[in-house]
């Protein structure tokens, strides 16, 4: 996506993981007027929770600071692509829309949280409790569906404590990535605690020493992941700060591009309790 | 040594889930509340989700409310296993254990393996004094005094001051009779 001010963002290729959070629109960003936004996804080949996520922040993003604003999206051309970026971007909110003559794809199960805006706990607890009982159908073992349910008011919570300047809220998003089988979860938030820290990497390092010390959100998702014997992974970005956590090993720093507000992406990696989603079933058309 | 007023707090009353500290220190006041009456049985039945954070709050104040009050019991059932795995993360946080009650018995969440025997020896008896517990477990009377402290901190046993005793300061403890539990949960 291109950070200069103009009516099209594009995204293309692989934007999976880490690598979606270089589209995202840092709300500082000059509007220029424009209220009419293409966002272009044709040429994009992957997409998981963590696109989800991205995307839907830098719609609510545009949609919440620009008055009258609009975001049309182009889906991707590849089918398999669409099916997933369909599910993931769930019901768009109101003022963003696909292309009038737009097919509805076939869903995708293994999306089990679509990606949304979240502006408080009851609504957090709301879909925890979904995401309680759909993640099975998205191939997710009880075991595994259980740890993100109860990790997603955690990290909800911490974006509205920590993020209250985001005009995105707090972005939630959950699926099971298509190639790896990860159990994904993120939360994105346009906040800049951390972002807008003149040393974001040392910021973020301050974030996860208070969570430890505090026996905070990102300290009980690290424990659960452990108690629960999961192999889990989580990404924190803010700012040019990246830290990594698998299970077995401590929290690695690393400093990258810019990437504005605050994501917490936690991964599950697929175990021996996994099963297939449930088959797939054609959605009625809008 | 009488059996006391049982409130069953049922927290499927607060939510569904169980989140935040704000909401954990509500849950708190509730207990405390109902500890001053007499034993508390803590149902997560209905309960879906729980997060650490809640049940931080639950534990911190349950812990401070039996460490003043021995003659309170305060036990916890009807959890799914998620509630449950974020429970035993929090009491191996606070180094704390847990009386549960499962299956028809008083069982002990956290703890090492030695409380666990102790406890169960201790439900087998009811009511009791350490010496006849100490005789069970073919155990010296100090070291069983230290286990007895965890339980009692847990809110697995109460104890009681036995007034009829002749000779120095003697207690009876208590365990919740797990019959009078039955349909709890």
């Amino acid at each position: 996506m291109n950070h200069l001010p103009q009516p099209i963002w594009s995204l293309a290729g692989d934007v999976r993981g880490a690598r979606a959070l270089a589209h995202l629109i840092d709300p500082k960003q000059l509007k220029d007027g424009i209220t009419e936004r293409l966002l272009n996804m044709s040429t994009v080949t992957s997409v998981d929770a963590f696109s989800g996520a991205v995307v839907r922040a830098s719609i609510e993003d545009h949609l919440a600071s620009v008055p009258g604003g609009t975001v049309s999206i182009w889906q991707p051309s590849e089918e398999p692509v669409w099916e997933t970026l369909h599910d993931l971007l769930g019901p768009l909110p109101e003022g963003c829309q696909f292309p009038q003559d737009t097919m509805s794809p076939v869903r995708d199960r293994r999306v089990f949280l679509p990606a949304q805006r979240v502006d408080d706990m009851e609504t957090a607890d709301l879909l925890a409790r979904y995401v309680h009982g759909v993640g099975s159908s998205a191939g997710l073992s009880a075991k595994e569906a259980g740890f993100l349910a109860t990790a997603l008011p955690a990290l909800v919570e911490n974006g509205l404590r920590y993020a209250m300047n985001s005009p995105c809220g707090v972005v939630v998003c959950g699926a099971v990535e298509r190639e790896s089988g990860d159990g994904q979860l993120v939360a994105v938030d346009l906040g800049d605690s951390i972002s807008g820290a003149k040393d974001a990497s040392a910021a973020l390092r301050g974030c996860l020493e208070l969570s430890r010390q505090n026996f905070g959100g990102l300290e009980h998702v690290r424990g659960l992941a452990v108690q629960r014997d999961l192999d889990v992974s989580i990404l924190l970005a803010s700012g040019t700060a990246r830290g990594r956590w698998r299970r077995g090993g401590s929290w690695r720093y690393n400093e990258v591009a810019f990437a504005p507000g605050f994501c917490a992406g936690i991964s599950v990696h697929p175990g021996k309790l996994r099963r297939s989603p449930r088959s797939v079933a054609p959605k009625m058309g809008k | 040594m009488s059996m006391k007023n049982i409130t069953i707090l049922r927290l499927d009353n607060v939510a569904a889930v169980l989140s935040t500290r704000e909401r954990g220190r509500e849950a708190a006041d509730r207990l405390q509340d109902a500890l001053q009456a007499g034993n508390v049985v803590v149902s997560f039945a209905g309960v879906e989700v729980a997060t650490p954070s809640f049940l931080d709050e639950v534990l911190a104040r349950l812990h401070t409310v039996l460490q003043t009050n021995e003659q309170a019991i305060a036990i916890v059932t009807g959890m799914n296993e998620d509630v449950r795995e974020s429970l035993e993360l929090v009491l191996r946080h606070r180094g704390m254990a847990l009386g549960v009650l499962e299956e028809g018995h008083i069982r002990l969440l956290g703890g090492k393996k030695h409380l666990q025997q102790t406890m169960a020896e201790a439900e087998k008896l009811g009511t009791f004094k350490a010496t006849e517990l100490a005789e069970a477990l073919k155990l010296k009377l100090p070291n069983l005094h230290q286990r007895l402290k965890v339980l009692r901190e847990a809110g697995a046993i109460s104890r009681e001051t036995d007034e009829t005793a002749q000779r120095g300061r003697r207690h009876d403890y208590q365990v919740l009779d797990p019959s009078e539990l039955v349909g709890i949960g």
